[in-house]
This record gives C-alpha cells, sequence and structure tokens, in this order.
C-alpha cells in the first residue's frame, strides 16, 4: 500500500483509531494484522516469505540466547545465510547470472544461466536488514531474545516503516510494543504534522520533479548541457524529498500512536563535507553499515590500507544494497573514493588557512556538487547512460532546451515556490527535523502553516500515484 | 484532551465550512452539465441529431455546420448535439442517455444517433471492464444509480483507489470536479509563469483542434496527448483479445437508443499513424472488416464519409482531427448522410 493512496487514507484513521480502543495487551496483533494487510496490498503471497524469515530469525536468537561458544555464532550464521540467501536469490541471482555468462562469453565458453525473473518482494533489503540487526544485536549479547514471537514479527514488520524503513534496531523498537500508549494529544498532533510535511515533499516536489528528471534521463543522448546538469540537481531534490517525505509519513504515522522511530535524516544537503553528508542521509542505513559491516571488518583500528579498503567494501556493499545493478555500485564506490580524498585532504590541513565561514561554505558547496554528481550514476538506467550524461554535463550551453523538459512554466513556478519553502522550512529546523519549529509558534500561525501546506497538496499537487523511489531496494 | 478536540474541530470546520460552500455551487452546476444539461433542455422537445463518443468525434465534428448542410429547404433547421466528451467510457454514455429518457420519455423518438468507428473500429469494451476514467468521475458519478455503484464496487478488477473515488464523486461534486477544479488552477499558474517570463504579456500558443469537450490545445496538453497516443497504441497492440459483439456495452446502448425509437448509425473517423497500428494486425483488420455486418444486422447505418486526411499533420495532437480539417470531415459526413438518410 503506498502512503499517498486513496486506501491509506482509508487504512491509517482506522487502524489508529482501533489502536487507541484496544486495550493495550491486544494493540501488537492489530498492528501485525493491519501491517499484514499493508504488505499484502502488492503481492498477498510475499507475506509467506516474510513469516518464514520471521520464523528463522526468531528461532535462531532464541538458540542464540540459550547457547554459548561456537553454537552462538552458528546460529548466528544460520540467521545471516537464511537473510542474505533470501536476498541473493530474489536481487542478485538474476544480476550475477547476466554478468557470469558475459564473461563467459567473452571467453568464448557459451554457457548461459537461466534467470529466475522474480519479481523483488517489496523492501526486502530493509526488513532483512532489520531482521539482522536483531540476530546480531541478541549475538553481542545487547539485547535480549524475544520471547513473544508476535511482538517479534511485528518487530520486522511494523507497517510505517516495513517497506523503506527507517532500519530499525531492537534496542529502539521492541520495547516500544510492550508498553502502553495512551493517547496523548501533542504526539498526534506532532505526528499529524509530520506527515502533512512528509505528503508535501512527497507529492508537491518529489513527483513533480520527477517528470523533468524522467523526461531527460530516459533519453540522456538527446540532451548534453545546462539540461542534464538541471536534471540532475532537480533528482538530487526528489530523492530527497522522496525518501525523506516517506521517513516523514513513517516517523509521523508511527508517533500518533506514541512509538518513536529513528530519525532517518537530517537536512543532508546542507553537510559541509562528504563524511558530515553520510551523519545525515539514510541515518539508518549508513550507522547499519558502521556497526554491522565497517567496524567488524576492523574499521579505522588495524592500519591505514586496512582502513582504506573497509571503506571502499563498505561504500560498495552499500551501492549494491540499493540494487543489483552496476549503477548503484559505482555510486557506492563514488562516495568512497569522495572519503577518502576528504581523509586525506583533512590531513593535509590545505583549507585551514581559510576564514572559517568561508571554509563552511566551499565546503558546502562542494560536498552538495559531489553528491551530485554522484546521483548521475544512482538514477542513470544504464552505466552507459550514466557515462553519456557524466562526460557531456559541460558545457553549460542548450540554454534554449530548458523550457522543454516535460514540466510547464506553472508547474516549475509551484515547484520552485515549493523548494523554496522546504528551504525555509529547514534552515529553521536544522538538527531537529520536520517542522517541529511550528510548535513554538503561536496557533494562528501554525494553522495558517497546516492550511498552506494542506491546500498546495490538494491543489496543486501531483496525484498521479508514483511510488516511493527506495521501495523498490 | 477535550480542549484537544474542540481545537480539531474548529480547524477540520475552518475548512469544511468555504468547501460546503463550493460544494453548493458545483452541485447547482451540475444540473447543466453534459446529459444533464440537454435533458432539461429538452424535457418537452425531441432531438434530431446526437453524436455520442469520446473527445476524437468532438474535434471531428462541427455538429451545427452538420445540422445545416442536413437540414431541407423550407422546413425548420434541424438540430444536431455533439456530446463527444474527452475521457468518457461506453457505461457512461448509456447512463446518460437513460438520464435524458427520465426526464423526457419521448425525447428519442425519430432522432438520430452517431457513434464513431475510429479508425473502422467502434468502442469494444465490454460490462466488464471499468466504467470510469480515474481522470473524470463526474461523468460516471453524476449518473451512476445506487444499484450500479454497487456493482461497480464489487467489479474485481478495479482498483480500491477508484472505487472510493466514485463513492465519493457521487455524494460530492467537489470531489467529482477537483481534477478539472486542479488542471484549471494549474493552467492559470501556467499562464502567470508565462506572464512573468514574457515580461508581462501572454504569448501562450495553442494547436489548431476545437477547444471543446475536453480537449485542451495548450502545448503541455498537445505533449500529454501525443505522449497518451503512443502509450494508449501500444497498449492496445499487445492486449488484443477478439471482440464478442454481444458482450459489448455498445450493444446496448444501440439496443436502448431503437427501443426509444431512435436510429442509430456508426460513422467512420479516420485516425492517424499512431492510433492505426493497433488496428492493423489481422486480427483487428478481419474485425473492422466484420464490423460493416454486424452493424447491418444491429439495424444501423454504417457512414464511410468520402474524406482522407493527408497524413500525420492533420492530427496536432496525434488524436483529434484538425480544425480546419473538422469542417471537411463534417461535410463529406452530411454528404454520406444525405445521399443514405438511415
Amino acid at each position: 500500500m503506498l502512503f499517498n493512496s486513496v486506501e491509506f487514507l482509508l487504512f491509517f484513521p482506522i487502524v489508529t483509531a482501533l489502536y487507541f480502543i484496544l486495550p493495550g495487551r491486544w494493540r501488537w496483533l492489530l498492528l501485525f494484522l493491519a501491517s499484514c494487510l499493508f504488505y499484502m496490498a502488492w503481492i498477498p503471497i510475499y507475506v509467506t516469505i516474510l513469516f518464514l524469515i520471521i520464523i528463522v530469525d526468531y528461532f535462531a536468537a532464541r538458540k542464540i540466547e540459550g547457547a554459548s561458544g561456537n553454537k552462538r555464532r552458528l546460529f548466528l550464521m544460520v540467521s545471516v545465510i537464511a537473510n542474505v540467501s533470501l536476498l541473493a536469490i530474489f536481487k542478485y541471482y538474476d544480476f550475477l547470472c547476466q554478468n557470469f555468462s558475459e564473461i563467459l562469453q567473452f571467453l568464448h565458453i557459451t554457457w548461459k544461466f537461466p534467470p529466475l525473473n522474480l519479481i523483488l518482494p517489496i523492501g526486502l533489503s530493509f526488513h532483512t536488514f532489520q531482521a539482522l540487526a536483531y540476530t546480531i544485536e541478541v549475538y553481542r549479547g545487547n539485547q535480549p531474545a524475544e520471547k513473544h514471537l508476535g511482538i517479534y514479527a511485528l518487530y520486522v514488520m511494523f507497517y510505517p516503516q516495513l517497506v523503506a524503513g527507517p532500519i530499525e534496531r531492537p534496542q529502539n523498537l521492541i520495547h516500544q510494543f510492550k508498553e502502553d500508549h495512551p493517547f496523548v494529544p501533542a504526539h498526534v498532533t506532532s505526528g499529524l504534522r509530520l506527515m502533512l510535511w512528509g505528503f508535501f515533499k512527497k507529492i508537491v516536489i518529489a513527483d513533480r520533479l520527477a517528470m523533468l528528471v524522467n523526461t531527460v534521463y530516459n533519453q540522456p543522448n538527446e540532451y548534453s548541457g545546462l539540461p542534464l546538469v538541471l536534471a540532475t540537481y532537480c533528482f538530487a531534490y526528489q530523492i530527497y524529498c522522496d525518501f525523506s517525505g516517506y521517513s516523514d509519513i513513517a516517523i509521523g504515522a508511527a508517533r500518533v500512536m506514541g512509538i518513536n522511530l529513528m530519525k532517518n535524516f537530517n537536512s543532508p544537503y546542507a553537510a559541509s563535507n562528504i563524511q558530515d553528508f553520510w551523519h545525515r542521509w539514510h541515518i539508518s542505513l549508513s550507522s547499519w553499515f558502521r556497526d554491522y559491516l565497517y567496524i567488524p571488518l576492523g574499521g579505522s583500528r588495524s592500519g591505514e590500507i586496512v582502513r582504506l579498503r573497509n571503506i571502499i567494501i563498505v561504500f560498495f556493499v552499500s551501492g549494491l544494497w540499493h540494487g543489483a545493478n552496476w549503477t548503484f555500485a559505482e555510486w557506492g564506490l563514488l562516495h568512497g573514493i569522495f572519503i577518502i580524498i576528504y581523509l586525506y585532504w583533512i590531513r593535509a590541513g590545505w583549507a585551514r588557512s581559510l576564514p572559517a565561514v568561508l571554509r563552511h561554505y566551499l565546503g558546502l558547496f562542494i560536498t552538495f556538487n559531489a553528491v551530485c554528481f554522484a546521483w548521475i550514476f544512482f538514477r542513470a538506467n544504464s552505466t552507459a547512460d550514466a557515462h553519456w550524461i557524466a562526460s557531456h554535463l559541460l558545457p553549460l550551453n542548450n540554454a534554449d532546451k530548458l523550457g522543454n523538459l516535460g514540466l510547464t512554466g506553472g508547474e516549475m513556478l509551484v515547484t520552485i515556490v515549493a523548494v523554496m519553502i522546504l528551504e525555509f522550512v529547514q534552515f529553521f529546523e536544522r538538527n531537529k527535523g520536520g517542522v517541529a519549529f511550528l510548535e513554538k509558534q503561536k496557533l494562528s500561525t501554525r494553522w495558517i502553516c497546516y492550511y498552506t501546506l494542506f491546500f498546495y497538496i490538494i491543489i496543486l499537487g501531483e496525484f498521479g500515484g508514483a511510488r516511493f523511489i527506495y521501495f523498490q531496494f | 484532551m477535550k480542549q484537544f478536540f474542540i481545537q480539531a474541530l474548529i480547524f477540520v470546520s475552518i475548512i469544511i465550512i468555504p468547501m460546503l460552500g463550493i460544494e453548493i455551487n458545483l452541485q447547482l452546476l451540475r444540473q447543466y452539465q453534459w446529459f444533464n444539461g440537454y435533458s432539461k433542455l429538452y424535457k418537452n422537445a425531441k432531438v434530431d441529431t446526437i453524436f455520442l463518443g469520446n473527445s476524437i468525434i468532438n474535434a471531428a465534428v462541427r455538429e451545427k455546420e452538420f445540422a445545416k448542410l442536413v437540414s431541407q429547404p423550407g422546413k425548420p433547421e434541424r438540430q444536431a448535439l455533439n456530446l463527444g466528451q474527452g475521457y468518457t467510457t461506453p457505461v457512461e454514455y448509456l447512463f446518460g442517455l437513460q438520464r435524458m429518457v427520465e426526464v423526457n420519455p419521448h425525447v428519442f423518438e425519430g432522432s438520430t444517433f452517431f457513434l464513431p468507428a475510429t479508425g473502422g473500429l467502434p468502442d469494444i469494451r465490454t460490462w466488464q471492464d471499468n466504467w470510469m476514467n480515474w481522470h473524470q468521475p463526474a461523468l460516471l458519478a453524476d449518473y451512476i444509480s445506487y444499484p450500479y455503484l454497487w456493482q461497480y464496487c464489487l467489479k474485481p478488477n478495479v482498483s480500491l483507489s477508484e472505487k472510493v473515488l466514485l463513492v465519493c464523486s457521487k455524494h460530492s461534486e467537489l470531489i467529482a470536479q477537483g481534477g478539472l477544479l486542479r488542471v484549471g488552477t494549474m493552467y492559470s499558474i501556467d499562464e502567470l509563469a508565462e506572464w512573468l517570463t514574457h515580461g508581462g504579456k501572454i504569448a501562450k500558443k495553442g494547436v489548431l483542434i476545437v477547444q471543446e469537450g475536453g480537449i485542451r490545445t495548450d502545448e503541455a496538453a498537445v505533449a500529454n496527448f501525443k505522449a497518451m497516443a503512443h502509450r494508449q497504441a501500444d497498449a492496445d497492440l499487445v492486449n488484443q483479445k477478439p471482440v464478442d459483439w454481444d458482450k459489448t456495452v455498445l450493444k446496448d446502448i444501440v439496443n436502448y437508443v431503437q427501443s426509444h425509437g431512435g436510429k442509430m448509425c456508426f460513422c467512420y473517423i479516420p485516425v492517424g499513424s499512431v492510433m492505426s497500428k493497433p488496428l492493423s494486425t489481422e486480427l483487428r483488420k478481419q474485425e473492422i472488416k466484420d464490423f460493416e455486418t454486424i452493424a447491418k444486422n444491429w439495424g444501423c447505418k454504417y457512414y464511410r464519409p468520402d474524406f482522407k486526411p493527408e497524413g500525420d499533420e492533420d492530427f496536432p495532437d496525434l488524436m483529434h482531427l484538425s480544425e480546419p480539417k473538422s469542417h471537411l470531415y463534417t461535410k463529406a459526413l452530411a454528404e454520406a448522410y444525405l445521399a443514405d438518410p438511415p
């Protein structure tokens, strides 16, 4: 079920109302059934895959807790292999087959691996990573194994974050399902406000910009210069508004019920360096990779070469996590290289002589443009397209084509105003997220802002029912 | 807690009250639109000629010219209505016709109806297909009765979103017309953007298509129609199933009109190269050939006006006939009609 659908418009108030009507001990069951319904809106049968992985991880964690020595490791491996196998079969098998076939073809060996052509279960990478976080934390002794299968299933399936995160940690989420959450007006208003803000970002900005981005990126060979640059900047805002919009709606929907989900974005384009960017972008995933891959690989403790190797591995895997395509791998590698360049830049201390303000804004400019450049690889339909776009950004010509990129003048105007509202809000919201600053305003100011956002969405939003970009991962 | 609910009530009321005002106005306007408007107009009169169908027939036929051409000298001029409308479905025409008969049971006695055979093939949709176009719920919501609404809600191949939209549109004209209001607002903002970027002047130029029946002729809409034409042609090419003429809604429309004293005719309307692609398969070619016999069996005349488009330039958005060519098509249709009246 999409958040930006009529179905969700009915689903959310009904589930929320029932949640507060039911006594605390039955709420987990309601949320579990609602989450099943939410997930089954796509391909109902795929819910069985989720159930299967839930059962495997549930018992693996119980066994890990009860065992000692190598047995603990063995049960952890069972969980890891089960989750990774699921990802491998559904997400990477066809990709690997295709690449093996091409390598063999290059070696003049005729051998074809038949592709499975399976439809990817929606949000698979998110819930497998969330499930893995649980068994790893149980293994590390940071989290007791959950005895209640229903509560554990809900931890994996909780509908607001089931298909696109935030990728939660068991320490933050599981105990909240056992607590009694009374109806708190402040939570409800704060949650609804965040949802409104998320819808604004998704429906008004992301889906409108998608029209321009798709026009250019689906036929990049027809463009060069400014249209490619504009489409790339627009994609930077599209993906941010799409994904952070989803996260805002997810966090807001959970908050209405008194459940706190972790923050996933923190004004990422206000980062003054690439490391800072990764502390602000998709925080739940970057911290997952830090805790469960970078640090176990040795992090930065085992010498310079190992550190650089670890950075490259983490970003390469992070790229492939997004999709089985070399474009994502290149995107990840590019970010790894940016991080390494940044570390050496800092060590060399070349920028120290500059005034702090200039250093900050220069850093902001370079970081934003580097991130935008990397987005080319993320969005392009193929590596060939990505290389074409990257090599045809300059010179900045073809300004006459800017008016014919899939958006009318009015749509462009509406989007520019919306982006200005976004930037204005983010300027006030640094380090807080959402539109929390409104809480301190007078009632009339708050309401005017809510009405403005509401009517902006209803009248000027793009209701094509576009999926969230991160659902495909 | 009590204060919270009072505040929430006030907050919602502030939105609801002005919306209710708009809703009342739209409800008043509703009775003057499409079939509703004509049912009022023909409460005590009979219609001479009605053109039914989508925006393609709306663009192709100049109904006043047609009426003038087919009128006999010395007799009162005939009246012709072009009810062709974009984004319509055959179920909507049928419900619309039923509305006219509800108001005046004799309205169709002796009338002539034209349905388009676009590229040689009329609308082949059946009751199994969707009855409503997502963009224009009002066209169905204003005419559907509750038993049919219930049937629609039980349809397995319609999404919940569409069902909810239709149910809400049936009860709120603001929701039913919401899409059009949004398009209208965006059109005004387009003009504002044009005004801002051209130093206070609006230089927007459309293409030459008749601007009625929901057909937009501005640059963006034309680009959209072109894309839609390609999409539709591709989809029609892939999803080709043999037509079971007895199951089409069209057959029910023919029966309904004939049972109320009307004469049903079909008129061939030419299409451009894109739209003709799905009609050039062996299956469709045979069905186009068969349709002349089918029409005859149904007791309908099938007119093939002596008009040939010169190429895709006669279809500026790849779908609709251009305005200059529509006059020629109308003349040719009137001549065919006069040569062999129903």
